[in-house]
C-alpha cells in the first residue's frame, strides 16, 4: 500500500523556522563560548 | 555627525543593494527562492554573533569590512545562485559586524548608530524595485571606490573610544555585561522583527516595497537624533504611539508608513542600550541584535500564514516598549547612561 505522504513543500516553512531557531541558539552559544575563551 | 561615518553609511547601502539585487536576478521557482534566500539570510544575520565574538579584539576591523565588501562584489558578479547566496551572505555578515563595531565604538552620540544602520533599507528598496544594467554597473563602480576608500579612512583619528570613555569614572564593575538586560533587548528586537512581518497591509500600489523601505530608512535615521535630543523614554512613547496608529489603519498607506517609521525609531536606541550593557563586547552585541531581528522576522512570516489577529502585534508592541523601558531604567540605575 502506498502511503499518502504530504509533499515536502507543506513542511518546508516549518523546517525552515525550526532550522533558523536552532541556528540562532547555537550561534549565540558559540559566540558566548568564544567570548569566554578570549578573556582567558 | 563626523564626516568619517558617511563612508560606512554609504557602504551599507551598497552592500545590501548588491546582495538583494544579485539574488533577485535569478529566474527560479518560489520554493528554490525561499530556500536560497533563507541560506543567504542565515549566513548574513545568524553568523554575526559568532563573527562579532571572533573580531572583538581585532584591530583590523575596517580591513575585514572591506574584505566583506569584496566578497559581496564577487557574489554579485558570479553567475551562480549557490555561490551568490553563500559568498554574499558571508560578505554581508563580515561587513555588518566589523563596520558596526567601529561605529559603536567611535560614535560619541546615538545619531551615527541610527544613520549607519538606516542606509541598508535604501539599498534593499532600490534593489527590490529597479533592475537595469546601467544602475548595477554605475553602483558597482562607486561601491568598489568606497570599499577602497574605507581601507584608507582613519577611524583611529576620531578622538573618542566608547570602551574607555562611556562613563566618567570607569571601574571593573562598569565593564561587566548585564545578561538580563541583554536578554530583554534581544527579546525586544525579536518582537520588532516579528510584528514587522506579522502585519496587515490592505493596499495595492506601485513601488510599495520601496515606500516601506524608505519609511524604515527614515525611522532608523531619525531615531538616533530623537534619542540625542529628547532621551529614551520620549522616544519609546513616540515609537509606541506611531506603531499602534499604523496597526489600526491597514488600508491607509500614509498611516501604515507612519507605523513602520515609528517601529523603526527604536533601532538606534537598542544599539545604544546594547553597547552600554556590554561595553567590552561590541561585536557580539551588534551580532545579537542582527540575529534576533532576522529570527523574529522569519517567525512573523511563518505565524501570519495561520491568519492575522490584530491584538497579537498590539500586545507584543507593548511588551517590546516595556522591556526596553525596564532595560533603560536598569542601565540608568547602574549609571551607565546619563539620562532617561
Amino acid at each position: 500500500m502506498i502511503l499518502d505522504v504530504a509533499p515536502i513543500s507543506v513542511f518546508l516553512p516549518f523546517i525552515i523556522i525550526l532550522g533558523i531557531v536552532i541556528f540562532f541558539i547555537i550561534g549565540i552559544i558559540v559566540a558566548v563560548v568564544i567570548t569566554k575563551c578570549n578573556k582567558k | 555627525m563626523k564626516k568619517e561615518f558617511w563612508v560606512p553609511c554609504l557602504l551599507h547601502l551598497f552592500v545590501d543593494f548588491f546582495c538583494i539585487y544579485a539574488l533577485l536576478s535569478y529566474d527560479i521557482n518560489a520554493e528554490t527562492r525561499l530556500i536560497w534566500f533563507t541560506v543567504y539570510n542565515c549566513l548574513a544575520f545568524l553568523l554575526q554573533p559568532v563573527i562579532g565574538a571572533l573580531i572583538e579584539k581585532s584591530k583590523r576591523n575596517k580591513e575585514l569590512a572591506s574584505f566583506g565588501c569584496a566578497f559581496v562584489i564577487v557574489g554579485a558578479l558570479f553567475p551562480n545562485l549557490y555561490v551568490t547566496s553563500i559568498v554574499s551572505g558571508i560578505g554581508n555578515a563580515m561587513f555588518h559586524v566589523c563596520m558596526g563595531t567601529i561605529v559603536l565604538n567611535k560614535s560619541e552620540k546615538s545619531s551615527p548608530l541610527g544613520a549607519f544602520i538606516s542606509f541598508g533599507a535604501i539599498g534593499v528598496g532600490l534593489a527590490s524595485v529597479f533592475h537595469n544594467g546601467w544602475l548595477f554597473y554605475s553602483f558597482l563602480f562607486v561601491f568598489a571606490g568606497l570599499t577602497a576608500l574605507n581601507m584608507f579612512t582613519s577611524y583611529e583619528f576620531i578622538p573618542y573610544d566608547f570602551k574607555e570613555d562611556f562613563k566618567k569614572e570607569v571601574s571593573k564593575e562598569d565593564l561587566k555585561p548585564l545578561p538580563i538586560i541583554i536578554g530583554l533587548i534581544t527579546l525586544g528586537v525579536i518582537l520588532r522583527g516579528f510584528f514587522g512581518k506579522y502585519s496587515e497591509i490592505n493596499v495595492d500600489i506601485s513601488y510599495l516595497v520601496l515606500y516601506i523601505e524608505l519609511a524604515m530608512f527614515l525611522g532608523k535615521f531619525v531615531g538616533g537624533f530623537i534619542l540625542d535630543l529628547l532621551g529614551g523614554i520620549p522616544l519609546i512613547c513616540i515609537s509606541l504611539a506611531l506603531s499602534i496608529l499604523g496597526l489600526f489603519f491597514p488600508s491607509n498607506i500614509y498611516l501604515i508608513l507612519l507605523g513602520i517609521f515609528g517601529t523603526n525609531l527604536l533601532m538606534a536606541f537598542t544599539m545604544e542600550l546594547v553597547r552600554r550593557s556590554m561595553p567590552n563586547n561590541l561585536g557580539l552585541g551588534f551580532g545579537l541584535l542582527a540575529s534576533g531581528l532576522m529570527t523574529g522576522t522569519y517567525i512573523g512570516s511563518f505565524v501570519i500564514t495561520y491568519g492575522y489577529v490584530y491584538y497579537i502585534p498590539l500586545i507584543l508592541m507593548i511588551i517590546n516598549a516595556l522591556s526596553l523601558f525596564a532595560s533603560l531604567v536598569v542601565v540608568y540605575k547602574k549609571e551607565r547612561i546619563s539620562r532617561l
